[in-house]
């Protein structure tokens, strides 16, 4: 082992008890309650990383306060997975997301497991590509492969479960950007094409950029690409979000946008390329995602189905007016962290050419939206504005959204996008009519809605199982018989 | 609260044991208590400061990369670092540099692709062990230098 740091081998023993008592943690965590199987395979390949880990310093001769800060680092992963238990997520709601994501993804190659997040809001990493990075300066990439060896992505649901109605609908959005790296080669030619001018003209802005080292004018040319593939990579997931879940996306990410500048584009600089977010404002995807998710044709016809049951008193369809989005401001992006160099020239840059890179992000969301659409059409829903209707109906009347009369003893069970709409929609009615003297009222209702939502999710849930399983049964008899 | 860098999870940290684990490599090159050669780790990790300092000191402003590679970059799972530090001037700074093929009146730029090139030579001389004896020590004297200045540069991103 080298001696080339000082302390180096007592960093090293630190480290290697520290990776002891990380592996005790994990190997305590109960396989049983784990939501879905993939979690256990998340649990295999740490235990199996750690075991490698411990054999690293003699085999490897890594950096000491490299090896210790990055075992230090794995133990993130591994909260996540303490967090992937039926105790921090709602199997039913799970269950529906797992199965969208089986549909979406068939063949089995790209896997997901659920965690829950301490954060208010839902996101999704690669988890074995994250494993990679935080193993890459210590193990050779050669043994980091023979380590992973499939590809995992970490669907983090948020905190509070029982108060996520509104952001249900973000998970769609979530998957899309697995969508996005499954079809990423497609989706990238359909944006070069689409974008050479602009990319042309602020190369050609930077260049002119005097007394500029050739080195910092390529360094801001990539953050800049970077950033508008960031733009791109969350329009793409818009639109599978609203594929997949129709006007649910949209009313999810409206209520997300309430109380903040909706003009503003915002992108975050990092020193790693692929770790530069950004993304367009609430206002550009929201005008986006009307169009895509046929918004305003829906809640007109929905609008009709409400006046013909006449439920017009206790709900009011989100219209034109309720959901205009604040215009009159001019969009701009905000770049950080200021303590960046480059964070003023490339907001000078993208500021000037705001309006070029709307129209061309407009044109790229019509063309990918075409493309999404051949590709997912299996898992594209198609909902009834007759079935929301009669869902709104009955969370009026108290009673879980779960069912949808067609004439038979039994109706025709809701899916889940339904359900979610109906309770989406009842939602906003309550709170865009709501005033102080009936705030607590309001409240009540919305409680009650939620847990109602929550029941039919459960109840449609095990309908559907059970459908499954009869016809498995049946199957099953027919060919013993 | 007292400071522990170790725990900063974002991509200044990342950048940091990037460079930290380069530096053990040069470190073990230069070590009088010399291992006999570089293991693979060690191999990846030159490699990997071969790539920075090529992309970093190019001496055009723009690759030709079309939008569809770098966009394959982007997606790549190993990390590409961009940090925003004047690398230039770290280099012309460095004494260990300046001193270095001082009789030759090499321009700034040529010297600096003299060294790269001179590092890339000892990288591919080999096909198997890469030995210590043979790895150009001047060379490496400059390497050690530069990413000491990156390296207390990247630590203040860490508060």
């Amino acid at each position: 082992m080298s001696n080339s740091t000082p302390n180096g081998s007592a960093i090293i023993t630190k480290a290697l008890l520290l990776l002891q008592k990380i592996k005790q943690r994990i190997l305590q965590i109960d396989d049983t309650q784990f939501p879905t199987e993939f979690s256990s395979t998340v649990k295999n390949i740490l235990v199996n990383v750690l075991d490698n880990l411990s054999e690293a310093p003699k085999k490897w001769d890594p950096s000491p306060t490299a090896f210790h800060r990055q075992v230090l680092q794995i133990q993130e992963l591994v909260n996540h997975l303490e967090r992937s238990s039926n105790d921090y997520v709602l199997w039913p709601v799970v269950n529906y997301f797992n199965s969208i994501w089986l549909e979406l993804f068939e063949g089995g190659r790209v896997h997901v497991f659920f965690s829950q997040s301490t954060q208010h809001n839902y996101s999704i990493y690669n988890f074995s590509d994250k494993l990679f990075r935080k193993l890459n300066p210590i193990i050779p990439e050669a043994e980091i492969q023979k380590i992973i060896d499939s590809e995992i992505y970490c669907l983090q649901l948020a905190s509070l479960e029982e108060d996520n109605i509104p952001l249900y609908a973000n998970v769609a959005h979530e998957f899309g950007h697995v969508v996005y790296n499954r079809y990423q080669s497609d989706i990238a030619d359909i944006w070069s094409g689409l974008n050479k001018k602009i990319l042309e003209d602020i190369k050609n802005e930077i260049e002119n950029e005097k007394n500029l080292q050739p080195q910092i004018k390529a360094r801001r040319n990539k953050k800049i690409l970077a950033i508008l593939t960031g733009f791109i990579k969350e329009i793409t997931s818009d639109i599978v979000g609203a594929l997949l879940l129709g006007p649910n996306f949209f009313l999810s990410l409206y209520e997300m946008s309430w109380g903040f500048n909706n003009s503003n584009w915002y992108a975050i600089l990092t020193p790693a390329l692929q770790l530069i977010k950004s993304y367009p404002s609430f206002n550009f995807r929201l005008e986006g995602l009307r169009k895509i998710a046929h918004l305003d044709e829906f809640c007109s016809e929905l609008n009709a189905y409400i006046v013909k049951h006449d439920l017009s008193t206790i709900c009011k369809v989100p219209d034109k007016n309720f959901l205009s989005l604040a215009l009159s401001k001019k969009d701009e992006i905000i770049v950080s962290p200021e303590s960046d160099s480059d964070s003023v020239p490339i907001k000078k840059i993208l500021d000037n050419k705001m309006e070029d890179i709307k129209v061309s992000i407009k044109n790229f969301q019509s063309s990918v939206s075409d493309f999404l659409i051949k590709k997912l059409s299996k898992s594209i829903s198609n909902i009834d504005p007759s079935d929301i209707s009669e869902l709104i109906l009955r969370l009026h009347q108290r009673i879980p959204p779960n069912i949808i009369p067609n004439g038979s003893v039994f109706g025709k069970p809701a899916e889940f996008p339904s359900i979610l709409l109906a309770a989406s929609i009842y939602r906003l009615s309550l709170l865009s009519n709501n005033n102080l003297t009936q705030q607590m009222d309001t409240i009540n209702e919305l409680d009650r809605i939620e847990r109602l939502t929550g029941k039919a999710f459960e109840v449609s849930y095990i309908q559907k199982e059970f459908k499954e399983w009869k016809k498995v049964e049946r199957n099953f008899n027919g060919n013993t018989s | 609260m007292i400071m522990n860098n170790l725990i900063n999870s974002t991509a200044y940290g990342d950048w940091w044991s990037h460079l930290e684990s380069i530096n053990h490599t040069i470190i073990k090159v230069l070590n009088e208590e010399r291992a006999t050669a570089l293991n693979d780790l060690d191999r990846e990790r030159l490699h990997a400061l071969i790539e920075f300092l090529t992309e970093s000191y190019s001496s055009k402003y723009s690759d030709d990369a079309t939008t569809s590679e770098f966009l394959s970059k982007l997606n790549e799972t190993r990390l590409s670092f961009v940090p925003d530090i004047n690398l230039l001037h770290c280099l012309r700074e460095a004494e260990s540099f300046k001193k270095w093929q001082s009789r030759s009146k090499l321009g700034f730029e040529k010297k600096i692709q003299k060294l790269i090139e001179n590092i890339q030579k000892y990288m591919s001389s080999s096909k198997g062990m890469l030995f210590l004896k043979d790895a150009p020590n001047d060379e490496f004297k400059i390497l050690k230098e530069l990413i000491e200045k990156l390296l207390a540069k990247s630590q203040s991103f860490l508060y």
